[in-house]
């Protein structure tokens, strides 16, 4: 029998105060710790009633709440910004019923190695906003790098800077929809005429959890689009890999580099836009 | 821990156990028309609607669903008086064995609600949590489409 106590705040000081507890964690709704299980719990603070599910655009800037689901927020986009890469990957991340329950905090929170946010979260430059022992806003590198940011902290928002006007290409790579995704590639592009403005490319799913491309993104900015013939684009997008169940660390690497190529070449050039 | 949960409309004071999901509780009192498949948020067995939304029941704890609107397939039509997405999918042919049915009534029901006349692609991405072992899928996507002409003929 469970003995973990469920709180309800109305406001987020209050949810602070019981995330200050021993062995109490926040629940956004999402489906994490269904898997995990909340045996070993004292604590659930449920975030439902603290007003973090909207989305706004305001100077340019993206705000997300923590509590919008990857559904929401793929819904939301697609009416205002349909080619905005956050939403065309939270769109395609897991089914529906699941999208409408996955929450961009707690993805946040988590950052599973089959996370469809983190890509979009390291070309977008996405912030991570907090409240709470060690509120602030934090880059995704920060972030990554330091778990203990989280205690006795709520994630309150993610903040997009920049986050439309981009040609974009966001690419799982899964068996079928479904499937957590073995790797994603994630790609921003601006261009003006045949010159390469900017570019940006994240891997997620390797041993890096997600890595940025910049050697190749430095070499593409500023070029003609005529380097995509003469560029050695699949070596340059080498990232490694771990043993999954999806493949052995050579053929993912391949693939992923593989990918990499046909998204820039999809976003750059009216060739990959007709694949 | 005990709670008010609003069923198809009508508010049930329940007890639970604190880690208990919304599928454990919805069964345990009287609602076996949603039903247990995998558990794990995969097949789409146990979905329902939540604030108007399609979600596995399986991978919501009952404690965060308290006090907010639930829709099971119960809620939508009885056996004198369906709905017309369950006669679409009766006459479609899109009933096998059934146990994926309930669940795919649902999403189709969620679907239509904010896009009557979906495209068939925005129907295979609404149904894409909803595991169907008999029909192949072919029967009940026609049945989408037969009750979104229905349903849009009666707006």
């Amino acid at each position: 029998m469970s003995t973990v106590q469920w709180y309800f705040p109305d406001t987020l000081d209050e949810a602070i105060s019981y995330l200050g507890r021993e062995k109490t964690v926040p629940h956004g709704g999402g489906t994490s710790l269904i898997k995990s299980g909340i045996a070993s719990l004292e604590g659930l603070v449920d975030l439902s009633r603290l007003g973090l599910d909207s989305l706004k655009m305001e100077k340019g800037i993206l705000e997300a709440g923590a509590g919008m689901t990857f559904g929401g927020v793929a819904e939301s986009l697609a009416n205002l910004h349909p080619e905005c890469i956050l939403g065309k990957a939270l769109g395609a991340s897991a089914s529906t019923p699941m999208r409408n329950r996955i929450t961009l905090g707690g993805s946040a929170s988590l950052f599973p190695l089959w996370s469809d946010l983190i890509g979009p979260m390291s070309v977008l430059h996405g912030v991570i906003c907090t409240e709470g022992k060690n509120g602030g806003t934090y880059d995704l590198p920060s972030w990554l790098a330091d778990r203990t940011l989280q205690k006795g902290s709520l994630i309150t928002s993610l903040l997009f800077p920049d986050p439309v006007d981009w040609l974009s290409s966001y690419y799982r790579e899964t068996r079928v929809g479904f499937d957590y995704p073995a790797f994603t590639v994630s790609i921003l592009a601006r261009k003006n005429n045949s010159t390469i403005d900017k570019v940006r490319i994240a891997v997620s799913g390797g041993l890096d959890r997600v890595r940025r491309l910049t050697e190749l993104e430095e070499r593409l900015t500023g070029a003609d689009l005529s380097v995509l013939a003469s560029l050695d684009i699949r070596k340059m997008a080498s990232v490694e890999f771990g043993r999954k169940p999806a493949g052995s660390p050579e053929y993912l690497s391949e693939i992923a580099a593989v990918q990499v190529e046909r998204g820039l070449k999809a976003v750059l050039t009216e060739e990959g836009k007709s694949r | 821990m005990k709670g008010s949960f609003l069923v198809n409309g009508r508010t049930n004071e329940w007890t639970f156990e604190p880690d208990a999901t919304l599928l454990d509780v919805l069964r345990a009192n009287g609602h076996p028309e949603v039903h247990r498949g995998c558990d794990e948020g995969v097949c789409g067995s146990c979905s329902v609607l939540l604030e108007g939304k399609l979600v596995n029941s399986c991978q919501v704890f009952a404690a965060s669903a308290m006090e907010k609107d639930i829709l099971t397939v119960a809620g939508i039509g009885t056996i004198h008086e369906p709905h017309p997405i369950q006669t679409a999918f009766v006459e479609s042919g899109a009933v096998q064995c059934g146990f994926c049915t309930p669940a795919a009534i649902l999403a189709t029901l969620a679907l239509l609600r904010k896009n009557p006349n979906p495209t068939d692609e925005e129907i295979h991405s609404a149904l894409d949590g909803n595991y169907c072992r008999c029909t192949g899928y072919v029967k009940i996507i026609e049945a989408v489409r037969l009750a979104s002409r229905r349903m849009s003929s009666h707006d």
